[in-house]
């Protein structure tokens, strides 16, 4: 039949839209899961959409009163009926404190390479952001640990993907060190007494180094992510908080 | 005869097939000095097999010679035209080479760019389950019947016999595995070629 979320293939709507319930409770229950592409794609925005409604629901009824249960958020019946006692809290309980100003943003895809069975599906991968189990945040903690153990300092991308990681999430930076040393553990076999790499097969690949070590803290620095095609100048920093004034036609 | 037909041409020039092949008075002709024999050609060693059996057996070819079996064949000669649209029409038949491959900046592999490394993502996965079952999220199924006495689980449990098949199935060698990919060099990567119309 093949995949029922692509639009010459949808004869039932129910199943597309049973597909997207699945994939969004199981995002939030496993903080990430991996799924084939088209469905990733079209699950996301679904995703995007539950939480900010259900989140900004939460945040209006702790107003009213102090413990928000599961059946005062209407939202919560998007999902299938057997989820929304788990999902529900979860979300209560944990996503909301997770996301205290996050309006949007809170998935995040990432392409993998075609499954190795017969059909050779283009898999992704679609996580929670902001989560202990982002692949992300293992991932660029392993980078900085990688290139620590090599004497380099970050490039301009590493330093984006930190910032990025670190900058919305509750302690961020500090938990980000501990990774980094965790990784450097798990992944390189780092012994902390002795501050050396103890495995031969992975000092010999520590000495494979990037191609160009001037971007890593030499001149190269900061040129990565300009323009080359136009001068652009970096925007100034803002002075001030602007303060917008609330809308008259939301009821408050 | 026809043996004599197919194996006549090659055959002579064997010194140790003549005795077979009814003699032709020999014809030779001496022009001075000048004419040096040819070289002696080396000899296929299933000829001299043949030979052999040939003068074992009275004479007689072996089975697979002359039987009156065909073995599968084309049934007639691809065209020229078949020949070249069969090959060369669809333009896309061939594998491509890829272009976008990158150093992985967490493990030095090669990677695709925009894609996630799979060996650092099978790395960190695994990583990930671990740290899963230590915060409790993931629950191994306990065995009720751990502490049990091991003669008590022999005869309560006595296994059944598996046959080869199914231990080989047990191996699971069916299941495609990933290769692990190599490191990256620079001057192994294919360049791209320049297109004729920038």
């Amino acid at each position: 039949m093949g995949n029922p979320l692509q639009h010459h293939f949808v004869k039932s709507v129910k199943l597309a839209s049973s597909i997207n319930k699945n994939l969004c409770a199981n995002v939030i229950r496993h903080e990430y899961i991996v799924t084939t592409l088209p469905k990733a794609k079209a699950a996301q925005p679904i995703i995007e959409s539950f939480l900010t409604k259900s989140l900004n629901q939460i945040k209006q009824s702790k107003q009213s009163k102090e413990a928000v249960e599961v059946e005062d958020i209407k939202e919560f019946k998007f999902l299938h009926t057997p989820d929304v006692e788990e999902i529900g809290s979860k979300i209560i309980n944990e996503l909301s404190s997770r996301y205290p100003t996050r309006k949007n943003g809170f998935t995040r895809l990432i392409r993998l390479e075609r499954r190795l069975g017969d059909d050779k599906a283009p898999m992704a991968i679609l996580e929670l952001v902001d989560s202990e189990y982002e692949i992300k945040f293992w991932y660029t903690a392993k980078t900085v640990a990688r290139l620590e153990l090599q004497g380099l300092e970050l490039d301009d991308i590493t330093r984006v993907n930190v910032d990025t990681i670190t900058s919305n999430r509750v302690e961020g930076e500090t938990k980000f060190r501990e990774a980094v040393e965790l990784c450097k553990k798990e992944f390189f076999k780092y012994d902390q007494e002795t501050g050396e790499v103890t495995d031969e097969e992975i000092k010999a690949n520590l000495k494979n180094l990037p191609t160009n070590l001037e971007y890593y803290g030499g001149e190269l620095t900061n040129t990565l992510l300009a323009s080359k095609q136009y001068n652009t100048k970096e925007r100034p920093a803002k002075e001030t908080k602007v303060e917008i004034p609330p809308s008259p036609f939301l009821n408050q | 005869m026809s043996l004599a037909f197919r194996f006549g041409a090659i055959a002579i020039a064997h010194e140790s097939l003549l005795n077979i092949i009814p003699r032709l008075p020999a014809i030779s002709i001496r022009i001075g000095e000048t004419v040096s024999e040819a070289p002696a050609s080396e000899i296929d060693p299933r000829l001299e097999e043949l030979a052999e059996h040939l003068h074992n057996n009275d004479g007689e070819p072996p089975f697979m010679i002359d039987n009156g079996i065909l073995r599968a064949v084309p049934k007639k000669k691809m065209s020229y035209r078949r020949h070249r649209t069969k090959l060369y029409a669809p333009g896309n038949k061939q594998v491509q080479p890829l272009h976008n491959i990158v150093r992985c900046s967490a493990c030095g592999r090669v990677k695709r760019s925009h894609f996630m490394c799979m060996y650092c993502f099978a790395e960190i996965r695994t990583f990930l389950k671990g740290l899963k079952r230590e915060n409790g999220i993931i629950k191994d199924a306990v065995d009720p019947q751990a502490d049990i006495d091991p003669t008590d689980a022999r005869i309560l449990y006595p296994g059944k016999n598996i046959s080869a098949h199914e231990h080989q199935l047990k191996k699971k060698d069916y299941v495609p595995k990933r290769e692990e990919p190599l490191m990256f060099d620079k001057e192994k990567l294919m360049r791209e070629k320049k297109k004729w119309y920038n």
